[in-house]
């Protein structure tokens, strides 16, 4: 092997300190035949070229370049390398600026130092093995689970860029939560209305030929790695033909069967058939076939008691009302639609499963699910929906128009017994209740009990501001929710607010009316009384997000969301490579960020999976021997990116070196040595440790 | 005098277990007497120093050299039985690795004495004696062996030919070996470990395992493991990932922990760094996220609290011949 | 070339040998020190690019992440003749590959207990923090570790 030392005087940075000569001597004396240049700039075109030539010329084998730091260079001298024929990874940079020549006082130690870190690489340098990059076909599609904000933003971003797109949701309309509420801070928008032309253009636009919406469906499997994710989906039947129907909705009315409604939080009652709400999209009803007479065998013309015809066929048999009254005919209803499981490819695959609110019967003091007109901030916004259980009306349950209400800020928010952080967005809708509240019922009392205000945006001050000046609000801030207790007292709902909790009036900050709970007109010491109470509780995730981090090995962090790659600079990728989050899966957050967020999904499946373009596979990867694993099993768990899988048939582990990062924290942890770090061998850091002490 | 090539088993610092180790291939033992002229073994025969060195160099076909190098006189039948024996196995852990008589490493040579001959419970020294090597007798100058600073292994005192490892080697395994050279078959490279796997314990064990994520350590007295459960996964500290393979996981077999006579795998060189590096890497890292730096350093000291001798669990048998071998000089 | 000569009587006979301190000179303690490429690595460029001057006994051995370093490298330097050994990590949640820094924590405090008994002190084995950006830290880091090993003394290993 023959090995060149290309010494790089870094003009005079490196030689002023260094003196070039005297090391070439003393590397030389220890390593007899290596050969030692010197140049100005390595890295200038003149520079390189010399290299190339040189390595080229001399036939080298292995290049030590003692220059600046490998993290300035490593790569130009890489690409030298290869253009002189030589393995790029036969080469290993010595660090003799940043680490020697810059920082070390004393000229003679720092050639000393130089002169050992020489020797080192040099070692090293022999021991590195060439690896080669590997690369694989990709798919330039991509599967994302969950047609909210984040999930929409990211297959209409990607269906417009040419990429096929399946979207999986599980309920039957696409728009996630927003499509239910009337409007949306800060600007008071109407939610359908300003997602209605990204929904419009995925169902209908230009790109819409690339996408694909599979409602009523979930994952059921995914298997294979980033590039090619093969992704199984169950679809449940809906019963009608979404190509067919035209949504005129006459088949509702005649249905028999009522329930509570689930998409209005069960306020008021819908069909067997029917649509999830007055303009959801797509717009076809579906068919529970838990609750239609039909799947029971039921005739719904006759009592419910009387069991139909079983063998069907004859008109009368079964319930048939929704198919006597559709104008387009019968061939839209399919009833005998099954489960089916449908399978996709996909380069990459994003998560935009959305999140759920904290359960406020956790909080028993607050009332929740005991008293009635004590409500969650996601059934305040059905009730205040134009097409919600109530058309828009605010109404206690026993029909009166309330007179007083209290909202309750960080329901479970900010608080160590229930969850240690603030979602961020519960303060805004909350002025935005106060905004519509106000419109409707002038009037009203409005009590905001909160921990904290938090308002963060450039748009958020005006609602806030329009609460904050507004005679009749008065905003109580509480330092503990524990201990508050809401009661129910003669159709009222009494808050009893122990004075403790109460943080002092005025609070160093004017611009908010702070009044302590025995300073307020109508009330008795620490009590206030209204007539309908709002919980604005913590954003939580989702349940169903529970199925997916199994079936994906997911991590998930402390507070049960999908954990981001890195927190800030890379809060859009999971640790799995080739997932991604986007939308409050991951992290509380408001439509806006969900939004940026699908885009940035997209963003990484554009940037990463190109057709045509293979994937290259860096070879700083791990390798497991197996013929010397012993199956312990060590190694899975340690690896932070799931790359490691045990092979039972050769009771061995293997590493993905797809998803292989090379930490080479495995091979660290391996008992029996049996995994390789490529690029950091132990055999090269052994001689690294010996020649430095030698 | 036979014809039979000779073959021949000395003892070091060892406990004569490795003895009773060969003694255990029961009627196989017959077939080593056919085979070979089993000539010495100062446990069995009553075969002479003298004997041997006048016996000319390499006349021995095999020595099985078990024991660590405590004294000089170790060292010396070291020397004459590496220049009598065509091929010398390093025999049992003792020799391969130092074993428990290279825990002693762990204290200085006068440390040693004082725990032996003074402060030991069951010894009356009012004079407090200490062997010396050399004491002027009235009826001459008696000499004893000189007792070292440091036990060291075969191989770091005298070229060793073959390992064959364990606490004591199985004796299936010193068959298998026995076997080999009586068939003639082509021996394997110079300096292999012999009668035992490359791999560890857990390739023979039969317990279910799975992803190791560790909350707390056991002693084997605080709890009765799950007879189908990786005995680590449940917090016992089992030596089995950092044990050569080869004894057929008999510890682990009858719920006990691997100790780790077989020694380091293949690859391995420090049994004791390995160990913490793989209970390090699968200590519960959930339960340190998040902490600050000060929180972080307490909960893993209470985690590994429960492990009261690092180096008596962890170098029980290879401390002499792991990386730096003994306790540094004060 | 031309001043071979010359330079043989300023290089020591076995030029990589810096701390081998003859009688009559100080302590000059020999440290290996292994820092991860992304965080405590770029530390000590950083360091180097605001050309702060530390002392110059710790050797830098450059792993991708912490969690590579192995504790048999840590003996061997030690073997080898390391009077101390520093092991420089990402801040924790900072680490580049999320848990490496966590895994090698805890290697370290477990190593320590072993070392105590092998007559290691925990001073000649530091683990310690260091970002990208605490170049300062780098350097203090550095000098309190050269202090505290000369303090100690050579480590004598047999």
């Amino acid at each position: 092997m023959k090995t060149a030392v290309y010494f790089c005087n870094c003009g005079t940075n490196i030689s002023d300190k260094i003196n070039p000569e005297k090391v070439q001597d003393a590397v030389k004396k220890k390593n007899g035949d290596v050969i030692f240049k010197t140049f100005d700039f390595l890295c200038s075109e003149e520079g390189r070229e010399f290299l190339r030539k040189d390595i080229m010329d001399n036939a080298v084998d292995a290049v030590v370049i003692p220059a600046c730091s490998p993290r300035d260079h490593e790569k130009t001298f890489m690409n030298v390398l290869s253009e002189a024929e030589v393995n790029p990874y036969m080469m290993q940079m010595v660090n003799i600026r940043e680490q020697v020549a810059w920082v070390t006082e004393d000229a003679e130690k720092a050639a000393v130092k130089a002169v050992q870190y020489i020797n080192a690489a040099i070692s090293r340098v022999n021991l590195q093995e060439p690896l080669k990059k590997k690369e694989i076909d990709v798919s330039p599609d991509a599967v994302v689970v969950g047609a909210g904000p984040a999930g929409l933003k990211a297959a209409l971003s990607l269906a417009e860029a040419g990429r096929k797109v399946t979207v999986v949701e599980k309920s039957p309309t696409i728009g996630g939560l927003p499509v239910r509420y009337e409007e949306i801070f800060p600007n008071m928008e109407c939610g359908p209305c300003m997602l209605e032309p990204i929904i419009g253009e995925a169902l209908h636009g230009d790109a819409s030929g690339n996408i694909e919406f599979l409602t009523l469906s979930e994952i059921e499997d995914v298997v294979g790695s980033y590039g090619n994710f093969n992704v199984k989906i169950k679809r449940s039947p809906r019963y009608v033909d979404t190509e067919k129907c035209i949504g005129c909705a006459e088949c509702i009315a005649p249905c028999p069967v009522s329930f509570k409604n689930p998409f209005n939080c069960g306020i008021n009652e819908r069909k067997a058939i029917d649509f999830s709400f007055a303009g959801a999209l797509p717009n076809v009803p579906y068919i529970n076939a838990e609750l239609c007479l039909r799947f029971k065998g039921f005739n719904g013309n006759e009592n419910a008691n009387v069991v139909g015809n079983a063998n069907g066929g004859a008109a009368g048999g079964f319930c048939r009302l929704c198919v006597d009254a559709c104008p387009v005919g019968e061939e839209i209803f399919k009833f005998d639609e099954k489960e089916e499981i449908i399978e996709r490819n996909a380069g990459g695959i994003i998560l935009a499963v959305g999140s759920a609110l904290y359960d406020c019967r956790k909080v028993p003091s607050l009332g929740y699910g005991k008293i009635p007109d004590v409500y969650n901030s996601l059934e305040f916004e059905r009730i205040l929906a134009s097409n919600g259980p109530t058309e828009g009306n605010i109404r206690t349950l026993d029909e009166k128009e309330p007179r007083s209400f209290a909202i309750v800020h960080c329901a479970g928010s900010l608080d160590k017994n229930h969850k240690g952080y603030c979602s961020g967005i519960c303060c805004e809708y909350a002025f935005k209740f106060n905004h519509i509240i106000r419109n409707k019922i002038p009037s009203a009392k409005i009590y905001h009990l909160y921990k904290e205000l938090v308002v963060p945006g450039k748009e958020s001050g005006s609602l806030y501001s329009k609460a904050a000046e507004d005679k009749n609000t008065v905003f109580i801030r509480i330092s503990d929710i524990n201990g508050m207790a809401v009661a129910e007292e003669g159709g009222k709902k009494v808050f009893s607010i122990n004075d403790a909790c109460v943080c002092g009036s005025g609070g160093g900050n004017e611009s908010r009316k702070i009044e302590s709970a025995d300073d307020r007109d109508g009330e008795n010491g620490g009590k206030i009384s209204v007539d309908a109470v709002i919980l604005c509780p913590a954003v939580v995730p989702a349940r169903d997000i529970d199925g997916l981090a199994g079936m994906l090995e997911l991590v998930r962090d402390r507070n049960g969301f999908f954990e981001e790659l890195h927190g800030r600079t890379d809060a859009g990728r999971s640790k799995i490579k080739g997932i991604y989050l986007a939308g409050s899966c991951h992290s509380p957050m408001d439509i806006k960020e969900a939004m940026s967020e699908g885009m940035a999904a997209a963003g990484y499946v554009l940037s990463g999976l190109v057709a045509g373009k293979k994937l290259s596979i860096d070879p700083i990867s791990a390798v497991v021997e197996q013929a010397r694993c012993s199956g312990c099993k060590v190694c899975i768990g340690v690896c932070p990116y799931k790359a490691i899988s045990f092979d039972e048939e050769k009771g061995a582990s293997f590493v993905n070196e797809l998803l292989c990062q090379g930490c080479g924290t495995c091979a660290a942890a391996c008992p029996s040595s049996a995994v390789k770090a490529n690029g950091f061998t132990d055999a090269e850091i052994f001689s690294e440790i010996g020649i430095m002490l030698a | 005098m036979t014809g039979k090539p000779k073959i021949s088993m000395y003892w070091a610092a060892s406990c004569g277990g490795c003895e009773i180790a060969l003694v255990n291939i029961n009627e196989k033992i017959m077939d080593v007497d056919a085979n070979f002229d089993f000539m010495f073994c100062p446990c069995l025969l009553d075969t002479k120093k003298r004997d041997i060195k006048e016996l000319p160099d390499e006349s021995i076909f095999i020595t099985f050299f078990n024991g660590g190098i405590r004294t000089e006189e170790n060292e010396e039948m070291a020397r004459l039985l590496r220049k009598k024996s065509k091929i010398l196995i390093a025999f049992g852990s003792c020799a391969c690795e130092g074993c428990v008589p290279g825990l002693a490493n762990l204290s200085a040579k006068d440390e040693l004495f004082k725990t032996v001959y003074l402060d030991n419970p069951s010894i009356d020294n009012p004079l407090e004696i200490l062997p010396v090597s050399e004491f002027d007798a009235p009826e001459g100058r008696l000499e004893i062996p000189r007792f070292y600073d440091t036990l060291r292994t075969l191989s770091q005192v005298v070229e060793v030919d073959y390992f064959l490892p364990g606490c004591p080697p199985e004796p299936k395994q010193i068959w298998n070996v026995i076997e080999l050279v009586i068939s003639g078959a082509p021996l394997p490279p110079k300096k292999s470990v012999i009668g035992a796997g490359s791999s560890s314990v857990c390739a023979e064990c039969e317990r279910e395992k799975s992803e190791k994520k560790i909350e707390r350590f056991f002693r084997n007295y605080e709890i009765i493991p799950e007879k189908e459960k990786c005995l680590l996964e449940q917090g016992l500290i089992c030596m089995g990932i950092a044990t050569r393979d080869g004894c057929g996981a008999l510890c682990p077999k009858v719920n006990m922990p691997c100790t780790g006579c077989y020694g380091p795998p293949e690859g391995v060189l420090d049994q004791g760094a390995k160990m913490v590096s793989a209970l390090g890497s699968i200590m519960d890292i959930d339960a340190i996220k998040g902490l600050d730096d000060e929180k972080i350093i307490e909960k893993i000291n209470r985690t590994i609290e429960s492990i009261p001798d690092p180096s008596g669990l962890f170098y029980k048998y290879s401390l002499a011949d792991s990386i730096l071998k003994r306790r540094a000089a004060p | 070339m031309q001043n071979s000569s010359a330079i043989k009587e300023n290089m020591p006979d076995n030029a990589v040998n810096i701390g081998n301190a003859k009688k009559t000179e100080v302590f000059e303690p020999r440290i290996i020190g292994f820092l991860c490429n992304w965080c405590s690595y770029a530390g000590a460029d950083k360091a180097g690019a605001a050309q702060k001057q530390y002392s110059p006994n710790v050797s830098v051995i450059r792993v991708m992440c912490s969690g590579r370093i192995d504790p048999q490298f840590i003996m061997d330097a030690f073997q080898k003749g390391a009077d101390g050994v520093m092991i420089l990590a990402c801040h924790p949640g900072d680490c580049h590959y999320k848990e490496g820094n966590y895994r090698a924590v805890q290697r370290h405090r477990l190593l320590l207990r072993l070392l105590g008994q092998l007559g290691i002190e925990g001073e000649r084995c530091r683990f310690d923090y260091v970002s990208a950006g605490e170049s300062d830290r780098f350097v203090s880091v550095i000098n309190e570790t050269v202090e505290a090993v000369k303090k100690l003394g050579p480590l004598k290993i047999k």
